[in-house]
């Protein structure tokens, strides 16, 4: 059920540093290492976005990009917490969390909550709704795992087409992604780091994760999991390190993929966003009306047809 | 294990004392904002509700093909019907209050 297990940066520090250093200090240098590539990959996610934003509206922005009251401030802690279970790579990650799903989940309705006392989580709610669809069919929380389950049919054995009630359960997750997204009290950053976590949940659980055709012929060739490092044991009983260049092949190509389906999502909410407000907002309460009644027909029905191939599957 | 939730921590306390050195300067409460939270509780209690359904449909597929952690346990369609039961119950209670609102 859990993903790999074996974390890149603790195993690239493990190799660098020196072996008089203790294990727990090696540790807490990649826990801080980690946290700062975190940290950093936030400010340039939300850099880019704001390019692109200024891009669709035709104008530069001006305004703040950092939260300005102590509200906002916490409500960016808790999404900064979400980042944590977001996955590059197989063997890439910040934190394999068992739970990943439900942690992203649980941040960002905090997030919503935190950042505005009178928010409307109805959308988290709906996130979730959209969300346990593709779970019924995988049977996983963990994102690094979701993603293995969609690596058969050439890479490109995603959930999307494994159930047919998961192509609605995906529109409704776009249309409360873009109602999370256009809540007015959170900070710019807030929102781009949203937004990045929302599209990687999709692209994760609707979209194959880091499968793709390019991942599946590269397993094909170097095995089922190549990973970063070939550990050799020496004769004195030690263990040398090296890099694998074949895994490090694979390994940059789940994270491109991976990278390249979430900025589609994030692109997708940033154009949707900049669409004139009153058209956006009537095509939306369409949507709302029509699909959140579909919510619980969609699970009933994911469901149903969970029970129906294990059915056929069992008499076959 | 203790690894990955060490990052939750580290990331988490990052965001902590990013907020508390952007918050000692602006303590107001916006205008108005007590007043609107009455509508929070029954939203928290419908995503209690929700949250509940996760677990339900993680072991579902183990259930239902008899595999995994619910191998031998045959649960299986039984598993199906109670947690369709639970969808319909909490979701005509969240129609009641959209309806309601």
């Amino acid at each position: 059920m859990s993903g790999s297990g074996s974390n890149a940066f603790l195993d690239l520090l493990r190799a660098l540093v020196p072996s008089r250093l203790p294990d727990w200090a090696t540790v807490l240098l990649a826990a801080a290492v980690t946290a700062a590539v975190a940290i950093a990959g936030v400010a340039i996610h939300a850099w880019i976005c704001r390019r692109i934003e200024a891009r669709l509206a035709g104008s530069v922005s001006s305004g703040r990009m950092l939260p300005s009251t102590p509200a906002q401030g916490w409500a960016f802690a808790a999404t900064l917490a979400a980042i944590a279970a977001y996955p590059l790579a197989p063997h890439v990650f910040f934190a394999d969390i068992e739970l990943g799903l439900v942690l992203i989940l649980a941040c960002l309705a905090l997030a919503a909550i935190v950042s505005d006392a009178s928010a409307d989580i109805g959308w988290a709610i709906l996130l979730g709704v959209a969300l346990l669809v593709p779970v019924i069919a995988g049977g996983s929380l963990n994102l690094i795992e979701a993603s293995r389950l969609q690596s058969d049919w050439f890479g490109m054995g995603w959930f999307l087409g494994k159930s047919p009630f998961a192509l609605p359960a995906a529109i409704l997750f776009l249309v409360a992604a873009l109602g999370w997204a256009r809540r007015e009290s959170m900070s710019p950053i807030e929102r781009y780091s949203g937004m990045f976590l929302l599209s990687g949940l999709a692209a994760t659980f609707f979209f194959g994760g880091f499968e793709s055709p390019l991942t599946w012929s590269l397993r094909r060739s170097l095995g089922e999991d190549p990973g970063f490092f070939n550990h050799a044991q020496l004769a004195d009983g030690s263990t040398q390190t090296r890099i694998a260049i074949g895994g490090l092949m694979f390994q940059l190509a789940c994270a491109a993929t991976l990278i390249g389906k979430t900025m589609v999502g994030v692109f997708v909410l940033l154009w949707l966003q900049a669409r004139p407000d009153a058209r956006l907002h009537r095509a939306m309460e369409i949507s709302r009306r029509v699909l959140v009644p579909l919510g619980p027909v969609l699970l009933i029905g994911a469901a149903l047809w969970e029970w129906a191939r294990a059915a056929l599957w069992s008499s076959a | 294990m203790q690894f990955d939730y060490l990052i939750v921590l580290v990331l988490s306390g990052a965001g902590i004392v990013f907020a508390l050195t952007r918050g000692f300067g602006d303590r107001q409460v916006e205008p108005g904002a007590r007043g609107e939270c009455q509508q929070l509780p029954r939203q928290v209690l419908f995503a209690t509700g929700m949250v509940l359904l996760i677990p339900w449909a993680l072991v579902l597929r183990d259930c239902l093909h008899n595999s995994g952690p619910a191998q031998s346990l045959g649960i299986g369609a039984f598993g199906l019907l109670m947690g369709g039961v639970f969808i319909v119950i909490l979701f005509l209670g969240w129609a009641y209050v959209r309806k309601c609102e």
